[in-house]
């Protein structure tokens, strides 16, 4: 008898094996069913329900999975031998119900027992991502999701423009830019998605050749227009979360509303000099949440509006709040950790300080509030548009 | 949503603190944010005895007259592009302008901006 064939016959006897149909009663109640096969035989087809762990980072990730060594682990491979060799090492980590299912995925497969074809990262995108896909909140799954995200960037200026690169360089699938600006000098201090032989075309043109020259899997659609009450639905609908970096309070509002109207969460961001406010306005969020109008009501008057003209900017300063809010785009996408829900933080470059301040929603707010039918979007005003 | 106060922990709070009430009037920070600081000559924080929101603002407006008339409306209200907040709360979950104060609160004003 052949080495492999003795130890095979002392894993048979070491490991309990099941039939895939009792694995997929031991799934239904709970137990987790992990499928060890190489990437491309994932391709092939997935057990519904199972996760995707290779081989050769069993060991190493199969904590992130299963904290506990009292959970029930299924153990699936191709035909039930690799399988067999993987539950021993489960076993020698202190797993104390492991379980090996015999036949593997083929015998899965032809008793008529739910797969699917999972949606797999190809080698490109696996070695583009790798350093976050290890990211346990991340993962193939994570990295996944973000490939599906649609992320619409309202403005390709001093917050849009980093808050772009690092969602383009994330691998945000879908990436769009609304901006009807042209790319002037005086915006090259921060506005580092743009070049300076790029002075004098659209703004979203520029962003799209420097965020296909970064990541040329992303789709990036433009939209060379100014934001308006009979354009805003037509251009929102057509994502999952909106990136809020415009530069003027009509916009804010506009946006602020057909997010609360299309039920999209709306990341904001907005400057002062070295000041800078952030939050995600969301009161479609699971738990509810406020929209901008549940903080600030109204825009102010031109008359009592900052002066934006005079303002000034240091570019540092919209750099950190772009990367603030493509960081909670993110975690949207994602769905990990606690997104600036409820919540808005102030930032303050020159004493480097961060206040974290309660917003909660307003019951009378006249976009949101309870019982309230959508106003419609009547007029924004131009109260201080210019770009700081 | 993060947790915060609300208005009966605010009470309760205040009310464990019976050394303030041999105290007349509460030393507070009112924090300027720099969209505001060309009406107080460029102060950050502006330090003031008070026992309310509202006595907060007044007193500022003794020195800085135009700071508080972008904070308030004629009539005394909070104007729609402004908020107040105390402990990390916006005043309007407590008691308004008529929200107390406590020795060494610091009260934020913080308007909208709308810079990118």
């Amino acid at each position: 008898m052949k080495a492999r064939d003795r130890r095979l016959a002392q894993l048979r006897v070491a490991i309990p094996e099941i039939a895939p149909a009792q694995a997929l009663a031991l799934l239904q109640r709970g137990a987790v069913l992990v499928d060890v096969r190489e990437h491309g035989e994932i391709a092939q087809g997935l057990a519904d329900g199972a996760v995707a762990l290779a081989r050769d980072s069993l060991e190493l990730c199969i904590e992130d999975l299963a904290p506990d060594p009292a959970q029930p682990l299924l153990v699936i491979c191709g035909s039930g031998v690799r399988s067999l060799f993987a539950a021993h090492s489960l076993r020698e980590l202190g797993y104390q119900d492991v379980r090996s299912v015999a036949g593997g995925f083929n015998r899965w497969k032809d008793e008529g027992l739910p797969f699917h074809l999972p949606k797999l990262l190809d080698a490109d995108a696996r070695l583009r991502y790798a350093r976050q896909i290890i990211l346990p909140e991340v993962g193939e799954a994570g990295q996944q999701k973000l490939l599906d995200a649609r992320v619409l960037l309202v403005g390709a200026g001093g917050l849009g423009a980093p808050a772009a690169l690092y969602l383009a360089a994330a691998g945000i699938g879908t990436l769009g830019l609304v901006d009807h600006d042209l790319v002037e000098r005086s915006n090259l201090n921060r506005q580092v998605i743009h070049t300076d032989d790029r002075v004098g075309e659209p703004k979203v043109e520029s962003a799209r050749r420097a965020l296909l020259a970064l990541n040329p899997a992303v789709r990036v659609q433009t939209h060379p227009v100014r934001l308006a009450p009979e354009n805003v639905e037509d251009i929102f609908s057509g994502y999952d979360v909106i990136v809020d970096g415009c530069d003027n309070f009509a916009t804010h509002y506009l946006a602020n509303d057909a997010c609360v109207r299309l039920g999209l969460p709306c990341v904001h961001g907005s400057i002062f000099r070295y000041d800078a406010q952030i939050s995600v306005f969301w009161p479609a969020a699971p738990g509810g949440g406020p929209c901008y109008r549940c903080l600030y009501a109204e825009p102010p008057p031109p008359e009592l509006a900052p002066s934006c003209n005079e303002a000034g900017v240091l570019g540092v300063v919209p750099g950190v709040v772009g990367l603030l809010e493509a960081t909670e785009a993110l975690k949207l996408v994602l769905g990990v950790g606690r997104p600036l829900v409820g919540r808005l933080l102030c930032y303050d470059a020159l004493n480097l300080s961060f206040h974290e301040l309660n917003v909660r929603p307003d019951p009378a707010c006249a976009c949101c509030g309870a019982g309230k039918t959508f106003p419609g979007y009547g007029k924004y005003g131009q109260s201080c548009n210019a770009a700081i | 949503m993060s947790g915060g106060g609300c208005g009966a922990c605010y009470s309760a709070a205040v009310n464990a603190r019976p050394d303030l009430a041999n105290r007349s009037v509460p030393r507070v920070t009112l924090l300027i944010p720099a969209a505001l600081r060309m009406h107080c000559a460029g102060a950050e924080v502006i330090a003031l005895d008070a026992a309310t929101v509202r006595a907060a603002l007044m007193a500022a407006g003794l020195r800085h007259a135009s700071l508080v008339q972008h904070v308030l409306t004629r009539d005394g209200q909070l104007r729609p592009f402004v908020k107040i907040f105390v402990r990390s709360d916006d005043v309007r979950d407590h008691q308004g302008l008529d929200t107390p104060l406590l020795d060494g609160d610091r009260v934020m004003i913080v308007p909208s901006v709308a810079g990118g």
